[in-house]
C-alpha cells in the first residue's frame, strides 16, 4: 500500500504544479508574446504525461516493479515540471522592460534565426542565452498528445534569454543581448583557423614548459581544448554585439563588469573581463577613416580610451605574474598554466575571429552592422536633441520620409550623452 | 540541460531502456522504435567523433564539434570508471549495432551483447549519479 500512498503523494504535487500553470497561462501576457505560453505548454505537456505514467500504474494486474518504476517516473516528471515553471523566472512587465522585447526580437529576425526566444529577468547579475534543445522533451516514453502539440508548436532549439531584473537590468547596458545573440550565430559561421594551427601547437608547448614537462598531460589539452572553445565561443558573441551595436557595446559591457563583480575573474568558461575589453576596445581604434573613436572625438572632443567608462576594472598583470598567482590559488597547476597562457593565445587569435564574423553579417545580414559612417550620422541626428530632452525615436530629413531609429542608434546616441554630455 | 533541470535527463534513460529492449528484442512502438535508435545511435556516433577530438590534441571551434566533444565527455562521465581509456572504441560498435537494427541490416551477436552491456553500464551510472546527487546548498549570506 505505500506505493499507493506515494502515488497519491505524486497526484497532489502535480495538481499544485497544474494550478500553478494554469494561473499563469491565464495571465495577460504583454504585447501578447506567445513565447511564455508555448513555455507553459510544455510544462502543461509534462504534466499530463506524468498523469498518464500514474493512470497507467493502476492498470490491473501490473507487476509492482513496473507501479513502482511509472509511479517513480511521475514524480520525477512533476519535479521536472516544477523546475521548468521556476527556470521561467520573470518575464511580466514589473521586471523585464517590455517595450524593448521587440527591439530584441527584430535582432533574431534580421539574423535569420527563426528559433522560439524566450525572454525572462532574472535575480542575478548574468546575461544568458541558453539553448534547450528538443530532445530534451521529445525522448520522453509515452508523451501526452499535448507534450506531443507544444513540442511541435515550438522553433527548436528554444532559445531562452536571460536579464538581470530591475536594479542591474539598466536599459543602457541591452546592446549586451546583442552579445548573447552571438552565441545563437555562432554554429552558424563556419570558421577557419587553420592559420593558427602552429601558434596552438606552440600553446600546447608553452603550457608543458611552465608544468616543467616535456610534453603536456592529455588531462592539460583537455582542459585547455575546453576552456579555449568556451573563450572562443565568448570573444565571437563580444565581435557579434560590437559589429552591431558599435562603441555602445563596449561601453554596455564595460560598465557591467565594473559593477556586477570584481577581481580578474580568470574562469574557464569565460576570458577575463579586462581581456574581453581590450579586445573590442581595440576595434574601436581600427578601420576607417573615420573610426568610432574619431567619430566621438569630432562630436565630443574627448579620447577614447580603454577604460573610458570602467576605471574599476582591474587590469591584468603579465602571463607570467597571472601563472604565478593562479598556481597558488587554484588546486590544479595545469588548469593554472592553461588559463594564463590561452590569454596572449586569444589576442593573437582575435583579429580572425573579427574578420570572420563581419564577413559573415556582411554576407548575411549587412544592415545589421553598426559602423563608424552611422554613429557620425546618429550623433549629427540625435545628440543635440536629446540633450534638449528630445528622444531619438525617428530618424529623416523631413516629416514625409521620418523612420522609427534603430535600436543601435538609440543605444549609441543614449550612451554617448550619458557619458560625455 | 542541467542548467534546466536536474531531473530533465528523464528523457535519455527512457531511451537508454528502450534501447535494451530493442536490443532483447521486446516488442515497441515502431515509431518509438525508430526515434530511439536514430537518437541513440546519434549520440554514439557523435561521442566517438568528439573522443577523436579530444585524443588529437588539436584545437576545436565549430558548434558541431563542440556537441561531439561535449557529448564524448557526457558519455565518459557515465562509462570510464568501468572501461578505462579502452572504452571509447566502444562507441563505434554501440553506434553501428544502433545503425544496423535502423537500417535492418544483421548485427553479430558479440556487437550486439557489447552494445548491452555498455547501456546497462549506462543505466547504472545515470542511476548512481542520480542517487548520490548533492542538494544546492542553501543560500547563506555571510559577511567578512
Amino acid at each position: 500500500m505505500s506505493i499507493e500512498r506515494a502515488r497519491l503523494s505524486v497526484e497532489f504535487y502535480l495538481s499544485r504544479v497544474q494550478a500553478q500553470t494554469i494561473e499563469l497561462r491565464a495571465r495577460e501576457h504583454p504585447r501578447n508574446d506567445p513565447s511564455p505560453v508555448k513555455w507553459l505548454s510544455l510544462v502543461g505537456g509534462l504534466i499530463d504525461t506524468a498523469n498518464d505514467y500514474l493512470e497507467q500504474s493502476q492498470a490491473a494486474g501490473s507487476p509492482p516493479t513496473t507501479v513502482e518504476s511509472l509511479v517513480r517516473d511521475a514524480a520525477r516528471l512533476a519535479q521536472f515540471a516544477y523546475d521548468c515553471l521556476a527556470y521561467l523566472g520573470s518575464f511580466g512587465p514589473d521586471d523585464l522592460p517590455v517595450p524593448l522585447v521587440r527591439p530584441f526580437q527584430r535582432w533574431f529576425e534580421q539574423l535569420n534565426l527563426p528559433n522560439t526566444t524566450l525572454f525572462r529577468a532574472d535575480q542575478q547579475p548574468n546575461y544568458e542565452l541558453s539553448p534547450t534543445p528538443r530532445h530534451l522533451f521529445d525522448s520522453i516514453r509515452g508523451k501526452s498528445a499535448s507534450l506531443t502539440d507544444a513540442i511541435a508548436a515550438i522553433d527548436w532549439p528554444l532559445l531562452q534569454v536571460t536579464v538581470p531584473s530591475k536594479a542591474l537590468g539598466l536599459i543602457p547596458h541591452f546592446s549586451i543581448v546583442a552579445h548573447e545573440i552571438g552565441h545563437a550565430v555562432f554554429s552558424k559561421i563556419s570558421w577557419d583557423l587553420t592559420a593558427h594551427n602552429p601558434a596552438w601547437h606552440d600553446l600546447i608547448q608553452r603550457i608543458a614548459r611552465r608544468l616543467g614537462a616535456s610534453r603536456a598531460t592529455p588531462s592539460a589539452v583537455s582542459f585547455t581544448q575546453k576552456v579555449f572553445s568556451n573563450w572562443f565561443e565568448e570573444i565571437v558573441s563580444d565581435a557579434l554585439a560590437y559589429l552591431m551595436t558599435g562603441p555602445a557595446f563596449f561601453f554596455a559591457l564595460c560598465d557591467f563588469f565594473q559593477l556586477s563583480g570584481s577581481g580578474h575573474r580568470i574562469s574557464d568558461t569565460h576570458p577575463p573581463p579586462e581581456l574581453r575589453r581590450r579586445l573590442v576596445f581595440e576595434r574601436t581604434q581600427l578601420g576607417g577613416p573615420p573610426t568610432f573613436e574619431s567619430v566621438i572625438h569630432a562630436h565630443t572632443g574627448e579620447d577614447l580610451v580603454d577604460d573610458f567608462n570602467s576605471s574599476l576594472l582591474l587590469r591584468l598583470p603579465s602571463v607570467d605574474q597571472i601563472a604565478a598567482d593562479l598556481s597558488v590559488s587554484l588546486p590544479d597547476q595545469e588548469h593554472a598554466a592553461a588559463l594564463a597562457e590561452l590569454i596572449p593565445f586569444c589576442v593573437n587569435i582575435a583579429g580572425t575571429i573579427y574578420q570572420q564574423v563581419e564577413a559573415y553579417l556582411s554576407s548575411n545580414a549587412p544592415a545589421t552592422i553598426y559602423s563608424p559612417d552611422r554613429l557620425d550620422q546618429d550623433l549629427k541626428a540625435h545628440l543635440d536633441a536629446l540633450l534638449e530632452a528630445i528622444p531619438p525615436i525617428e530618424s529623416g530629413a523631413d516629416l514625409n520620409t521620418k523612420v522609427p531609429t534603430d535600436f543601435a542608434s538609440i543605444l549609441n546616441v543614449g550612451w554617448i550623452v550619458l557619458l560625455v554630455e | 540541460m542541467q542548467d534546466l533541470s536536474p531531473f530533465a535527463d528523464i528523457g535519455l534513460r527512457h531511451i537508454v531502456e528502450d534501447a535494451l529492449a530493442i536490443l532483447g528484442n521486446q516488442p515497441i512502438d515502431p515509431n518509438r522504435r525508430a526515434y530511439v535508435l536514430e537518437d541513440l545511435a546519434r549520440l554514439f556516433r557523435d561521442a566517438s567523433r568528439g573522443s577523436k577530438i579530444a585524443s588529437h590534441r588539436t584545437f576545436f571551434v565549430g558548434s558541431d564539434d563542440k556537441s561531439a566533444y561535449e557529448d564524448f565527455q557526457r558519455l565518459d562521465r557515465y562509462l570510464r570508471h568501468r572501461y578505462q581509456d579502452t572504452w571509447s572504441q566502444l562507441l563505434d560498435d554501440v553506434s553501428g549495432a544502433l545503425d544496423g537494427l535502423q537500417k535492418g541490416v544483421p548485427v553479430s551477436a558479440d556487437v550486439k551483447q557489447k552494445s548491452q552491456e555498455v547501456l546497462e553500464e549506462l543505466l547504472t551510472s545515470i542511476a548512481r549519479e542520480h542517487a548520490y546527487e548533492t542538494a544546492p546548498a542553501p543560500r547563506e549570506i555571510r559577511m567578512p
